[in-house]
């Protein structure tokens, strides 16, 4: 078990204790103690300077001296650092909880840290920078960076957590597995009832199914797709493109921003397979792809405890004040004891 | 209570001083007193001798001298019956300059002028050790008597007021007390009175270094007392006059204490002339005679 203090300067203070013991020290040397039968008929004196500070009475000194230096000590912040205050510091966390994904909430656990503070920005990078720099403001103890975010795949690299201090801890947490459940919104254009309509369709696939709910549909004045032929194929084409369009053509995320205008190639088939080109939104490239838990791994690390362990404790300070009152009283008791000998 | 003791060295040139000092005192002392201070009962007529200055006149054979024209000097047989017991105190108060040595001078010359009248003279001190010596007659117990005086030493912290109680259970008939200290016990009155109602005289001798009536100049100086160990700090210049007074008071309350309870009190200091305190002492004990 071992003391450490909070403002160690104020020790400085007890240089004044020395004072009283070094001149008692430096006149002990030339002041022989004479003795004499009896004291009683000597009455303290207004001494010179160097014997009115001569220390006579030794334990009473020594307890002035204890009760400055508890006094002082008190002042300093006194930590007791015993084994289990220093395995309960070192089990404190500073926790930056990095929210990536906005709707993402972070978990008890992560809030369990004695100091945990959210942050969220646009950009992870931003937000990682932002945790950094409240980390380095905390007080000394293991500090840690959780990240809670879905890590698709080019949204996250080692990159965003270049500025992060090497004693800092780095936790990513997935918030969702796109290999088990994704969901997108589709858009596409269905040929219903005689005329174009854009249908915006929430398409969920689950491993154990696919799902896939219209939420709205808009009726259009015409079709955004043409098909150019020959006026002798001109009605076939129409036909194909309705036919394509009753099975829906899907649009790309971004929407359509002007009519696609292709050449009837002949069949049905050939038509979809070319405008399904030219709308360049094929099915997979919707679904996002995740950073790999082996780069994940590689990026996160354990936090390394910073600092001497002082574990704060204000009972500790009240604990010494309490020790010099003692101190103090048992002086006062001293002092009348030696005067009603 | 007495124990075997060899004389070392520094007690033999002691005991070789107290008896110088005792027998050229108490020679001196002659001259002065015209009676014995210490009374016993002599009835019995033994032998004339010459007079010699000092002599009692009541005891000049006047009819002898009308006969002879010199001067004779009866003497007695002394049945005494005196039994003077010297208390000394031997704290270590008194291991301070020459007091304990004043105090032994002062109790050898008192005891051998007890002695020398055929009377009974013993000695008492106590320390972690009671040293008595009962009291005898004789001139080989006077010897004794200085020799147990030249082997005491202060030691210890006993009060003086234990010691004199001690000696009112010691002795077993009514006598002469004589009690040596600087009486710095504080129950040492009580003491003295309790001996004087037990029907024992009293005889008060004080011995005092110069330096407990006028405190030396020596500057800042931490004074240890000698029994109790405790310390006191003083610049000696500026509590000297404070001191002087207070003993002085001390002193002056002592003296009327004892006087008002009619002991004797004799006072001597390192500084005086031992022989002419003691004679101004021993005259005023004869009566002035």
């Amino acid at each position: 078990m071992g003391v450490t203090f909070l403002q160690p300067a104020v020790w400085l203070t007890a240089l004044a204790v020395a004072l009283p013991v070094a001149i008692h020290l430096l006149t002990r040397a030339t002041r022989k103690p004479v003795t004499f039968p009896t004291i009683q008929f000597l009455e303290t004196t207004r001494l010179s300077a160097a014997a009115r500070h001569a220390i006579q009475d030794r334990p009473l000194l020594l307890l002035r001296v204890a009760i400055v230096l508890l006094a002082v000590a008190a002042l300093a912040g006194p930590i007791l650092v015993t084994p289990a205050r220093e395995a309960a510091w070192r089990a404190r966390v500073a926790r930056a909880v990095v929210l990536e994904d906005r709707t993402a909430a972070p978990e008890d656990e992560l809030r369990s840290a004695a100091v945990a503070r959210t942050f969220a920005r646009l950009r992870l990078r931003d937000a990682v920078a932002d945790g950094v720099r409240w980390l380095e403001q905390q007080d000394p103890k293991t500090r840690e960076i959780v990240v809670l975010s879905a890590f698709r795949r080019g949204a996250t690299d080692a990159a965003d957590f270049a500025a992060v201090p090497g004693h800092v801890g780095i936790r990513l947490v997935r918030t969702s597995d796109g290999s088990s459940m994704r969901e997108r919104e589709i858009s596409k254009i269905v040929w219903r009832e005689g005329r174009a309509v854009r249908v915006l369709e929430r398409l969920t696939l689950t491993p154990d199914s696919t799902e896939v709910r219209e939420l709205e549909a808009t009726a259009l004045d015409e079709a955004p797709v043409r098909v150019t032929a020959t006026p002798a194929d001109q009605p076939a084409a129409d036909a194909a493109l309705r036919a394509v369009l009753r099975r829906g053509l899907r649009l790309p995320p971004a929407g359509l921003l002007e009519p696609i205008t292709v050449r009837w190639p002949g069949d049905v088939e050939t038509l979809a397979k070319l405008l399904e080109a030219r709308l360049e939104a094929p099915v997979d490239a919707w679904e996002p792809e995740t950073l790999p838990d082996a780069s994940s791994a590689s990026i996160a690390r354990e936090p390394a405890p910073q600092g001497s362990p002082t574990p704060v404790d204000a009972g500790d300070r009240r604990t010494f004040w309490a020790l010099a009152l003692a101190l103090l009283v048992a002086e006062i008791w001293f002092r009348k004891g030696a005067a009603w000998k | 209570m007495s124990r075997p003791h060899v004389t070392t060295a520094a007690e033999l040139s002691t005991l070789r001083d107290l008896e110088f000092v005792a027998r050229t005192t108490v020679e001196g002392l002659r001259h002065g007193l015209h009676r014995s201070p210490f009374h016993g009962y002599s009835a019995e007529f033994s032998q004339y001798r010459h007079y010699r200055p000092g002599d009692d006149l009541r005891y000049v054979d006047w009819k002898r001298f009308a006969r002879t024209d010199r001067f004779y000097t009866r003497q007695f047989r002394e049945t005494t019956n005196l039994s003077a017991l010297f208390v000394v105190d031997v704290s270590l108060s008194m291991d301070y300059g020459g007091k304990f040595a004043l105090a032994q001078r002062m109790a050898a010359v008192l005891g051998t002028l007890v002695l020398d009248q055929d009377d009974a003279a013993g000695l008492l001190s106590v320390s972690d050790t009671v040293n008595y010596l009962p009291p005898r007659s004789g001139h080989r117990h006077l010897t004794l008597f200085l020799r147990e005086l030249a082997t005491r030493r202060p030691r210890g912290a006993t009060p003086f007021a234990a010691a004199l109680e001690r000696a009112g259970l010691l002795l077993t008939q009514k006598g002469l007390v004589i009690a040596v200290s600087d009486f710095y016990d504080a129950d040492v009155v009580v003491a003295l009175r309790r001996l004087a109602r037990m029907g024992h005289e009293v005889v008060v001798a004080q011995a005092l270094d110069v330096d407990e009536l006028a405190l030396p100049e020596l500057g800042a100086v931490e004074f240890v007392d000698a029994e109790t160990g405790r310390t006191v700090v003083v610049e000696s210049g500026a509590a000297a006059p404070g001191y002087a007074a207070r003993v002085h008071a001390w002193l002056s309350r002592l003296e009327a204490d004892l006087r008002r309870d009619g002991f004797d009190y004799l006072r001597v200091t390192t500084g005086d002339n031992l022989e002419r305190s003691l004679r101004r002492f021993l005259v005023a004990r004869t009566g002035g005679a």
